[in-house]
C-alpha cells in the first residue's frame, strides 16, 4: 500500500448521486451526516462534486431517462473510484423490475439496478437501509479503496 | 410524550457523546421491531411457497430440483415489508433484527431452506413437500363434518401421492369424487 492509497483512504470525498427510486435512500444519507451517526468520523468529506469524489453513492434503480447521466457522471470521476450501491432498488432494481442479471425484464421506465449502467463495489440492501447499515457500506468501500493503487 | 424523550436524550449528551461508535463498536440503538433480514425458522416452515408467491418484490424463489425443493429469499431484492411474516400459515418465516448486510457480491446473497419433494407417482410432476401434505391433511380432518371424517381420510390416504391432474383423471377409477358426499341428504 503506497503512500498515495493510504493517504485516500483516510480521507475519501464522496458524493451522492439520485438514480430515480422513491427519493427515501436519498433522505436516509441525510441522516448519516447528523450528529447522530456523523460519518465524517472516518475521515469522509462530503462533496457534491463527482470531479472531486473518490466514493460515489447512488441511489434508486436507473430509469431510461437517467442512464446516461449515471454513465456521464461515473466517467467523470477520477481513478480510483469506487461506487456503493444504495438501497433494493440500486442493488437489483427492487420492486421496480422483475429478474436479475441476464434475464431482468426492463419496465417501459426502469432499466435496473445502478450496475446495468456502471460497475459496482459495494451493494447495501435495504428500503432504505438504516444509517448503520450505510455507515458499514461507507467502510467496506474505504477498504477496498485502500487497496486499490 | 416525544419532548420529553428528546429533552432526556440532550441532558444525556451533556455528560455522554451522543455520536455512535459504529463501525468500531456496537449500533446505537436497535429499536424493538425493527424490519431486517426475513429469515425462515426449520421447524415450523412446511414449504408450501405462500410466501414466495405474494412476496412484493419477488425476493423469494422455488427451485425444484430431483427431489428437493430448494426455497430461497435472494435479499438484495428484498424491501423487508413483512409480507411473507403475515401471510405465512404456519409462523414459518420473520423478520429479524439483522441489517448489516453490506456486501462486496450480491449473487451468494441468499438465505435459504431446503425440503423433500414428493412427487406424483402416475406422471412425475411435483405435488407438494411431505410437510406440507401432512398439514393439508390435518387441516381437512380437523375442519370437515364429522360424520365424513373417516370417509374423507380413506380418500386423502389413496390420493396421497397424486399430483392434481392426476386426481382428477383417476377420481372415478378410485372412488374419491366428491359427488358422493354431495348426495348424502342430512337432516341439518
Ligand atoms: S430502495 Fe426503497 S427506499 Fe430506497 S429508493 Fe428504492 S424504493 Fe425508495
Ligand atoms: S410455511 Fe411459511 S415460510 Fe414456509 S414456505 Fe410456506 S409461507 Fe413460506
Ligand atoms: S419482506 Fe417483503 S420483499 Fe422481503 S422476502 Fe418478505 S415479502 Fe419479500
Amino acid at each position: 500500500m503506497g503512500i498515495m492509497s493510504w493517504a485516500r483512504g483516510k480521507s475519501p470525498w464522496i458524493a451522492v448521486l439520485h438514480a430515480g427510486g422513491c427519493n427515501n435512500c436519498d433522505i436516509e444519507v441525510l441522516d448519516v451526516l447528523t450528529p447522530r451517526f456523523d460519518v465524517e468520523r472516518l475521515g469522509v468529506l462530503w462533496k457534491q462534486n463527482p470531479r472531486h469524489a473518490d466514493i460515489l453513492i447512488t441511489n434508486g434503480c436507473v430509469s431510461k431517462h437517467s442512464k446516461v447521466f449515471v454513465k456521464r457522471i461515473f466517467d467523470q470521476m477520477l481513478a480510483p473510484k469506487k461506487v456503493i450501491a444504495l438501497g433494493t432498488c440500486a442493488c437489483t432494481g427492487g420492486i421496480f423490475v422483475e429478474g436479475e442479471g441476464a434475464n431482468i425484464e426492463e419496465t417501459h421506465t426502469i432499466v435496473g439496478g445502478v450496475d446495468t449502467a456502471i460497475p459496482v463495489d459495494v451493494y447495501v440492501p435495504g428500503c432504505p437501509p438504516k444509517p448503520e447499515a450505510i455507515i458499514q457500506g461507507v467502510a467496506l468501500a474505504i477498504e477496498k479503496l485502500k487497496q486499490s493503487e | 410524550m416525544v419532548k420529553i424523550t428528546a429533552i432526556k436524550e440532550a441532558l444525556k449528551a451533556l455528560f455522554k457523546p451522543a455520536t455512535t461508535k459504529y463501525p468500531h463498536g456496537p449500533p446505537s440503538h436497535v429499536p424493538p421491531g425493527i424490519r431486517g433480514l426475513p429469515q425462515f425458522k426449520d421447524d415450523n416452515c412446511i414449504g408450501c411457497g405462500a410466501c414466495a408467491v405474494c412476496c412484493s418484490a419477488k425476493a423469494i424463489s422455488i427451485e425444484d430440483k430431483g427431489k428437493t425443493r430448494r426455497l430461497s429469499i435472494h435479499y438484495p431484492r428484498c424491501i423487508f415489508c413483512g409480507r411473507c411474516e403475515d401471510i405465512c400459515p404456519e409462523d414459518g418465516i420473520a423478520l429479524s433484527d439483522r441489517f448489516e448486510l453490506a456486501a462486496y457480491d450480491k449473487k451468494e446473497a441468499d438465505v435459504s431452506i431446503e425440503f423433500k419433494l414428493v412427487r406424483c407417482k402416475e406422471c412425475n410432476a411435483v405435488v407438494s413437500t411431505k410437510e406440507h401434505l401432512a398439514k393439508v391433511k390435518e387441516r381437512i380432518l380437523e375442519n370437515i363434518d364429522p360424520r365424513i371424517v373417516d370417509e374423507v381420510a380413506a380418500d386423502l390416504a389413496k390420493y396421497e401421492n397424486l399430483c392434481v391432474d392426476c386426481r382428477r383423471k383417476l377420481s372415478y377409477q378410485l372412488n374419491t369424487h366428491t359427488q358422493k358426499y354431495y348426495s348424502q341428504r342430512w337432516e341439518t
